[in-house]
């Protein structure tokens, strides 16, 4: 399967996890509390047509999607190519494997500390982003000075100027 | 005036221009983080800071249309046109003289304008009942026909989960439960502030990765001295002034609408009235940076105006600052006039001053920005990053809050990839409770569906709204379309 089929395919079972959640949520309210869904003051008939809403929206889009993949499956060109594809999945990779880095860092941050558990992460975090041609050790010596020097400024600004309580 | 205030307005204009001058930092992820650090401040201070950095942000997405042909903010789309070939004929500096001399007079008459409509309207619109509201309410989710940007199907369907995502907790009016699964967790809702963030902010991050390098500006530098406004370029482009600002703000008071759609249609006005521009529209005519440049901050006033007195944004920014509104206990809407009549002028001081800042230090911060426009993505990313997670820690000091923010961002990445665009998601948690509040009171009014629907034909202000909400729907999708397909023609002609 290719790599923007499976986004795809993810954002499509998002939307029908949601309007399956509300129906049977709206239903499983109708019961246990019997209340009549078409009664004027119903406090569920908005909940109600938002969800026919995203229901009729979701057929209309899987048949455009539906008769666009058909259409387009007769010209071949229209495909992503190779590059296009291991392009799409290398940056989905970096998304996933940042997404990791900063679920790790929330929860850790609270036993480490927020300048200690920051440096750690953005040091971290801009050594995987330097893309730069030169030797590691320049690559994470760059990235833990910036690090060092942008997490204590933050500190200052934020918990020093401004009183945000920080993580 | 306290010297305090002057400073928090020139602290958010400094990251508005910043943030705005960045590509790929729009002034709506700008306006988020901004909002997110005012939570525990006074509401003046905190209204201050963000009108600088909403000011500066406008100003600042020229800098990058110009020096890089790159818009730095939508609104800044058409000033790529004419911008980036002056830039090539080596007149950036008077592309950018130009652009930010007409975004101050630009946003200048908007207030203005504002200041002499704003009461007027607010006055009429004290006169509307729930059937009314509902459908001006509605009339804020025509943007929806707008930020889809042409798959409105999916566009809706972003609404909808909006919708569901602003019903989550308590039912305002009966206190019913719904949606929370018994998680104390979501009996309080989900943080409209926290959704936004990771839907603008933590989702552009995640966008950037796919490329790290920084961008390339050349040895581009401008001479300050000739950033100010040249006698005969000015008497070159007034004409379309004269226009393109009036222009811009009736665009900008329209609800859907804002300064994008305001400077496209002002560009394509100014290339159909102006017979001998300075050069050919496309090849660095001046008249093709001034119109586009002093409609998108004229129509910041025109939306503004819609934003205070019917509580409706007309863009994604100005959703944003309207949720910064209800978090601070400002409630812009048709009493907000009556009732905050101090805040209304305090804005439009506030909009004033911004303005004044934003020239000031748009021109003499211009080569800075320039050098900013030089930093690494490797270093930008996760300072930005930091900023979200002190953003959404910062609102109620809880972890989780960081966690939904950063499901939300997830959540916008996998649906801006899949073509479903997220504007639409924020849009809708902060109109949801107005629309469904409205919705339920008229029907409650009228006393059954059916007869709730014939009120909206057989009241005249219902009919007229329900007329300008299907207007400004399809004026919208029309003139999306014709300056979709103008957009690709003049990028082809500067390609060329």
């Amino acid at each position: 399967m290719r790599i923007e089929s499976i986004l795809n395919w993810t954002a499509r079972a998002f939307v029908i996890f949601i309007f399956t959640f509300m129906f049977i949520n709206i239903t499983a309210l109708l019961i246990s509390e019997k209340i009549n869904l078409f009664a004027i003051d119903s406090p569920l008939i908005f909940a109600f047509l938002v969800a026919l809403m995203i229901f009729t929206c979701f057929i209309i889009t899987a048949y455009k999607e539906f008769m666009a993949f058909r259409a387009s499956s007769k010209t071949a060109d229209l495909h992503p190519t190779e590059d296009a594809s291991k392009e799409m999945f290398r940056e989905i990779k970096s998304v996933l494997l940042y997404v990791l880095g900063v679920y790790l860092y929330i929860i850790t941050v609270r036993y480490l500390r927020f300048t200690v558990g920051s440096i750690v992460f953005m040091a971290i975090a801009m050594l995987m982003l330097n893309s730069n041609s030169e030797k590691i050790m320049i690559k994470a010596g760059k990235a833990f000075g910036a690090a060092a020097a942008t997490v204590p400024v933050l500190y200052y600004v934020f918990h020093g100027i401004f009183n945000v309580m920080l993580p | 005036m306290d010297m305090m205030l002057l400073l928090y307005i020139f602290a958010g204009v400094i990251i508005g221009l910043i943030m705005g001058a960045l590509p790929g930092l729009t002034v709506t992820m700008t306006a988020v983080l901004v909002v997110s650090l005012t939570f525990g401040w006074d509401m003046v201070s905190a209204l201050a800071f963000i009108i600088g950095a909403f000011t500066g942000g406008v100003m600042g997405g020229s800098i990058s249309a110009i020096a890089l042909n790159i818009p730095g903010t939508a609104a800044a789309v058409a000033t790529v046109f004419d911008g980036y070939p002056l830039k090539l004929k080596g007149e950036a500096d008077n592309a950018l003289g130009i652009s930010m001399f007409v975004s101050f007079i630009g946003g200048i008459f908007g207030i203005i304008v504002l200041v002499l409509v704003g009461p007027l309207l607010g006055e009429i619109a004290l006169k509307f009942g729930s059937q009314e509201y509902f459908l001006i309410t509605l009339w804020g989710i025509t943007l929806v026909a707008v930020l889809s940007r042409g798959n409105m199907s999916k566009g809706l369907i972003s609404a909808g989960i909006g919708l569901f995502i602003g019903m989550i907790g308590m039912d305002p009016i009966t206190g019913l439960m719904r949606f929370t699964l018994g998680s104390k967790l979501l009996s309080g809702g989900v943080n409209y502030i926290v959704a936004m963030i990771g839907l603008f902010g933590m989702k552009e991050v995640f966008v950037q990765l796919k490329s790290t390098s920084s961008f390339d500006v050349g040895n581009t530098r401008y001479k300050i001295k000739d950033l100010f406004p040249k006698p005969a370029i000015i008497k070159k482009v007034f004409p379309c002034m004269t226009w393109s600002a009036p222009i811009g703000w009736i665009i900008g008071l329209l609800p859907g609408t804002g300064g994008d759609i305001g400077s496209l249609v002002s560009y394509g006005f100014t290339k159909q009235l102006v017979k001998k521009p300075s050069r050919p529209f496309g090849e660095g005519a001046y008249e093709g940076v001034a119109a586009p440049e002093i409609a998108n901050d004229s129509a910041i006033g025109g939306a503004i105006t819609t934003m205070l007195t019917l509580g409706i944004p007309g863009d994604s920014v100005t959703a944003v600052i309207l949720g910064s509104f209800y978090m601070h206990g400002l409630m812009p809407g048709p009493t907000f006039m009556m009732r905050e009549i101090k805040y209304f002028y305090l804005i439009v001081v506030f909009l004033i001053i911004g303005s004044i800042l934003s020239y000031i230090f748009g021109i003499f911060g211009s080569n800075l920005m320039l050098k900013m426009l030089k930093l690494p993505k490797w270093l930008m990313v996760p300072i930005i990053s930091m900023l979200c997670i002190i953003g959404s820690y910062a609102i109620q000091n809880s972890i989780n809050d960081v966690l939904f923010m950063l499901a939300f961002g997830v959540l916008g990445y996998v649906f801006e990839r899949a073509g479903y665009p997220t504007g639409p998601i924020v849009l809708a948690i902060i109109l949801g409770p107005m629309i469904e509040t409205n919705f339920r009171q008229a029907l409650i009014n009228t006393g059954s569906m059916g007869s709730l629907m014939t009120s909206f034909v057989t009241r005249p202000i219902n009919l007229i709204i329900l007329v300008l909400v299907i207007g400004s729907f399809v004026f919208q999708s029309k003139t999306l379309k014709k300056f979709e397909s103008d957009t690709v023609e003049s990028k082809g002609e500067v390609e060329a």
